[in-house]
């Protein structure tokens, strides 16, 4: 390969292979629909984060109310607030998160492998922070759930009423967010250290 | 005010459809290698296909044409690549270099490698290193150093540096593929 005349008959035959077979207009119509469905799932996310902020004010909005006017639903209390410090902090982060939606393929390879690897951190600080979120909303709400049906044991219909129901439900709902947070937060570190590597790669004098 | 603006949006969104039909048609077998070079499985390829024009398409009304619209097309394809390589859990399985190349008789979008040679080429590339991989590609597309440095973020010596040990890299396997092929005859 150091000698020239084999480079360029290399180079020569690389650019003569013509392996596609896509035509433009084709291509055109793949990238429409393509893009589409990009929108759809940026809608989706947008739609995602309005939930949040919406379901922290709602719950906001509840908790001001009873805090004021229910002066003896105490168990209310403790739940709206319990939710409330924990979904906000959330919803923070979520918003935050997703703020850094970015598309900058058109730098240069260094530029780009560097805002890959920094959203790929953040990624995993959200999903740590979900994880986390999970595992303590989940406890606190089961909790109480399960304080309350202790308290109402005796006028409860066994074994089908709504804090079965509440229990079960709950359980399933943060297991899962906290299993799903930590899938993805191995798939983030997975994708980081790639990243890394071929940013170290990249950085590296060449010669090693 | 509102009608000037829709009218601008949709001048500019003609703009970047032909300019954008224009690019598929001349990089089209180029995005093809860069696709071949980086991915061998059929459906991933087809994957890393819709990717890369889908990022160029998004990313040519921000072309400001400081630099080439090849060497453009060429950054934003790699950084797809690359980007996909690293999202990418899955290890691809261990081929011998005679193995037919899987992605040319799988992926609709690549038609079949005629040349054995470079079946061969494509398969020893994907056996080095991801940034030589990139270097090398740039290459053999016949661009620069100094294009390449601006693709790549590196600089033009470092270029040449990489460029010199990537092509040594890639002789040593084609020559190691060669030797065990002569041993089996």
């Amino acid at each position: 390969m150091s000698d020239d005349n084999n480079w360029e008959s290399m180079m020569s035959e690389w650019q003569s292979c013509k392996i596609a077979k896509v035509d433009s207009t084709k291509a055109l119509e793949d990238i429409k629909y393509l893009e589409t469905k990009t929108r759809r799932k940026a809608t989706s996310m947008k739609f995602f984060m309005w939930g949040d902020i919406i379901g922290a004010v709602i719950i906001t909005l509840v908790f001001i109310y009873y805090l004021l006017f229910k002066d003896s639903d105490l168990f209310a209390k403790v739940l709206f607030g319990g939710s409330l410090f924990i979904i906000l902090p959330m919803s923070f982060l979520s918003i935050w998160y997703r703020k850094g939606a970015w598309s900058a393929t058109g730098n240069d390879t260094n530029a780009y492998l560097e805002l890959a690897l920094k959203r790929s951190i953040s990624a995993i600080k959200l999903a740590k922070a979900t994880a986390l979120t999970a595992l303590l909303a989940g406890i606190f709400i089961v909790s109480a759930l399960l304080f309350k049906t202790s308290m109402e044991f005796h006028e409860l219909q066994w074994p089908w009423n709504r804090f079965v129901f509440g229990i079960s439900f709950e359980t399933l709902l943060f297991t899962s967010l906290f299993l799903g947070s930590k899938w993805y937060e191995k798939r983030k570190l997975t994708e980081k250290m790639k990243l890394e590597s071929m940013l170290k790669d990249l950085n590296s004098d060449g010669l090693n | 005010m509102f009608i000037a603006e829709t009218a601008t949006l949709s001048f500019m969104r003609k703009e970047q459809t032909e300019l954008f039909e224009s690019t598929i048609v001349t990089y089209r077998q180029s995005l093809a290698r860069i696709v071949a070079t980086y991915e061998m499985r059929p459906d991933l390829q087809q994957e890393l296909h819709q990717e890369i024009l889908l990022a160029i398409w998004k990313a040519l009304p921000g072309f400001r044409g400081e630099s080439g619209l090849h060497t453009f097309v060429y950054r934003v394809a790699h950084n797809q690549a690359m980007n996909h390589l690293s999202r990418d859990s899955k290890i691809p399985p261990h081929e011998s270099l005679d193995d037919p190349l899987e992605s040319t008789t799988g992926c609709p979008l690549l038609l079949a490698m005629n040349s054995q040679k470079m079946s061969i080429m494509f398969k020893a590339m994907h056996k080095l290193p991801v940034i030589q991989r990139q270097i090398l590609t740039l290459a053999l597309e016949g661009l620069s150093y100094q294009e390449i440095a601006q693709v790549t973020g590196l600089n033009d010596n470092n270029v040449g540096v990489r460029l010199n040990r990537a092509k040594k890299a890639l002789k040593e396997i084609l020559d190691q593929n060669r030797q065990e092929q002569d041993n089996v005859r």
